[in-house]
């Protein structure tokens, strides 16, 4: 199935400067193997986003995703 | 410390100009750091008096691998806080570890009050108490400067200052350490102010040899090598601490307009990508670290008319750009910049006095107070009008800016508007509108900060939400951070130093402790601050949490009042526990 990923500033530098990744995941993927699938260390992820319209939706690390699903890949918070 | 089996402490007791120098080899089992620090607190405080009382101490010190291996650069500082009343525990980098190490002491104890306005000179042979008179009232800039051309002397220097919000006992007054690094929390710039002085300087110009040098460079090389070439900490470096913006807005964890909302909608003009395109002129780094996570940002200001401009240097980061950016709906980074440099020129906590001008907009908007009061209009958005009452709560303008001067606690005590008061037991929040582990964290944290267990990263492990593990995470971190602050690394390298790391560089520098040590110091840490907390009348169950906080939908979502008390419970429970263990 085809999935979307929006890549933030930081992680462009994984996926050839590209901000916006289409991709085919075996069907049932997780979002989190799907960001992953691009290149994107999975240690490095902080947050990722379910987008729908206007709307969020925060995926956690179990969730799966459908066809034509876009997720927003953001980095951790930093800090001591 | 280095290959000596006791903590050499400096006295210094401003009422009497004497000088005590201690060999305590029963500290050793706190091993230094906040370890040797909380121990001389709890011997010195009077927990009777008041926090700004002469005889209240004021406690620096450094730790068992301080300035000789990568990143250990803190000094911790610890005192009772004027803000909160009870413990008062903060960090600063830059030179003030490295020129401690090399004067040869572990801890300094300042106690008493100079008669007059005095700044301390400090070195390995002499301690002198000199006459600041003609200093007093300056910025902490005009300061440093003066120091730095008057204090002469061979070897490495640090000079800490506080500004006109010290001398003024501004409850959350700061102390600028060399430059663009603070004691920013908690109010030890208001303590040093009470007991009149205004600076501080240390030189430092002895060398300890490495006695076991291959083995301590092979340790110091692989840590270095992490440092540097792996991704642990990359993005200090790169983008900074300002890279926070981006996905707390997008994931709905940015506190913005005092916590009115948790998205900003001006959030990328603020991003760490907007300051880097826009105002990043360079980067640099405490002594002994090869990161270089401090960002220096630029903005031009208009001086005279004439076209008369002149370029302002300040360093940024993110609790800066959320306190005075995000929180105060400022929505440009050259105006976040310039109130940032009105707090340095003050000398004040940037966090603490951005949470206090958001409940003061929100409380002027809501008529609890009055323009009158506020002399000028405070709004969201209003940068002038920001500045401008930065100074006057520097300087206790008048009765409603002194009152503003002990904490957005007083205020609302004394104003109305607790349920928007934003703090922690009297601590201003930190940036981070998580969830339940940063709520719980900061109420039940020995200092009320993000800090003292990183609730804000139990927060963002994607794992399902369980009570018992969060409180069981955050229990467990607090007295991880005790030990790793006895050693005073850096905790952005806080995954490059992990138990293995340690004991391989304590190891290297013949220091045995092994892995059950590390664990007992930071129980025995973690149970002194407990029982300092206690002899002050802190009772963690007793904390009342704004109401704001359960309003506002956290990047968790909606937080239950309810679960968050019951959750503050069940870490109290492992508290006393531990007390009496």
């Amino acid at each position: 199935m085809k999935v979307y990923i929006e890549v933030s500033e930081w992680f462009k530098r994984y996926t050839n400067n590209c901000s916006y990744i289409e991709t085919e995941v075996p069907e049932g993927s997780l979002a989190y193997d799907a960001v992953c699938s691009t290149g994107i260390p999975r240690g490095q992820i902080g947050f990722i986003l379910l987008k729908s319209g206007e709307t969020n939706a925060l995926a956690g690390e179990e969730h799966p995703l459908r066809e034509g699903d876009t997720v927003k890949v953001l980095p951790s918070i930093i800090g001591g | 410390m280095i290959y000596n089996n006791y903590i050499k402490v400096l006295n210094v007791d401003l009422n009497t100009g004497k000088i005590r120098i201690d060999q305590r080899q029963d500290l050793c089992e706190y091993l230094g750091g906040v370890g040797i620090a909380t121990k001389l607190l709890e011997e010195n405080m009077k927990p009777e008096l008041s926090p700004l009382d002469e005889s209240q101490p004021v406690i620096f010190a450094i730790g068992a691998l301080s300035t000789i291996f990568p990143v250990v650069t803190k000094t911790v500082a610890t005192f009772i806080s004027p803000l909160t009343g009870e413990l008062g525990e903060s960090y600063a980098g830059g030179r003030m570890a490295l020129t401690m190490f090399m004067a040869g002491y572990d801890a300094i104890v300042i106690t008493g009050k100079a008669t007059k306005p005095s700044y301390i000179s400090i070195s390995r042979n002499t301690v002198e108490v000199k006459d600041a008179r003609a200093l007093w009232g300056m910025n902490s800039e005009r300061v440093g400067r003066y120091i730095r051309e008057n204090e002469l002397g061979g070897g490495k220097r640090s000079i800490l200052r506080i500004g006109p919000a010290g001398e003024n006992t501004c409850s959350f007054a700061s102390v600028c350490v060399d430059t663009y690094r603070h004691f920013g929390r908690l109010g030890l710039g208001a303590v040093l102010g009470s007991k009149k002085v205004k600076a501080i300087s240390i030189i430092g110009d002895r060398n300890i040899p490495v006695k076991n040098f291959k083995e301590y460079f092979k340790v110091y090389q692989e840590i270095y090598k992490r440092v540097t070439d792996t991704e642990i900490m990359a993005k200090y470096h790169d983008a900074g601490t300002p890279i926070n913006i981006e996905p707390l807005n997008a994931a709905g964890g940015l506190p913005t307009k005092n916590l009115r909302q948790n998205v900003f909608e001006h959030g990328e003009n603020i991003s760490g990508e907007a300051f880097a395109k826009k105002n990043l002129i360079r980067k640099m780094a405490c002594t002994g670290c090869p990161v270089g996570c401090i960002h220096i940002g630029q903005f031009r200001r208009e001086f005279d008319k004439g076209h008369e401009y002149e370029a302002i240097s300040v360093g940024y980061d993110y609790e800066l750009i959320f306190a005075l950016g995000s929180f105060l709906g400022v929505k440009t980074s050259e105006e976040i910049l310039e109130l940032i440099d009105v707090v340095e020129e003050m000398g004040m906590d940037a966090m603490s006095t951005g949470v206090i001008l958001g409940w003061a907009t929100e409380a002027l908007a809501k008529k609890l107070i009055t323009q009158e009061q506020t002399i000028v209009p405070l709004a969201f958005g209003n940068t002038k009008a920001y500045a401008e009452a930065i100074t006057y709560i520097a300087t206790r303008k008048n009765e409603f800016y002194s009152t503003l001067a002990m904490g957005v606690a007083k205020a609302s005590e004394v104003y109305g508007g607790q349920e928007f008061a934003m703090h922690f037991a009297k601590n201003e929040m930190a940036g981070y509108h998580t969830g339940y582990g940063m709520i719980v964290g900061s109420v039940v944290g020995a200092r009320h900060s993000h800090l003292c267990n990183g609730g804000y990263s139990v927060d963002q492990s994607g794992k399902p939400f369980d009570k018992e593990k969060v409180v069981d995470s955050l229990f467990a971190e607090e007295k991880e951070r005790c030990m790793l602050n006895s050693l005073t690394i850096c905790l952005f390298a806080r995954k490059v130093y992990d138990r293995k790391t340690i004991l391989a560089a304590l190891n290297s520098i013949g220091n045995t402790l092994t892995d059950e040590d590390l664990t007992a110091i930071g129980e025995r840490i973690y149970q002194t601050k407990l029982r300092i907390k206690k002899a002050l009348g802190f009772d963690q169950t007793g904390v009342k949490i704004p109401k704001r906080f359960f309003e506002t939908p956290t990047l968790q979502g909606q937080v239950s009042e309810e679960t968050v008390y019951e959750m503050v419970g069940l870490y109290n429970k492992r508290a006393e526990e531990l007390l009496v263990k």
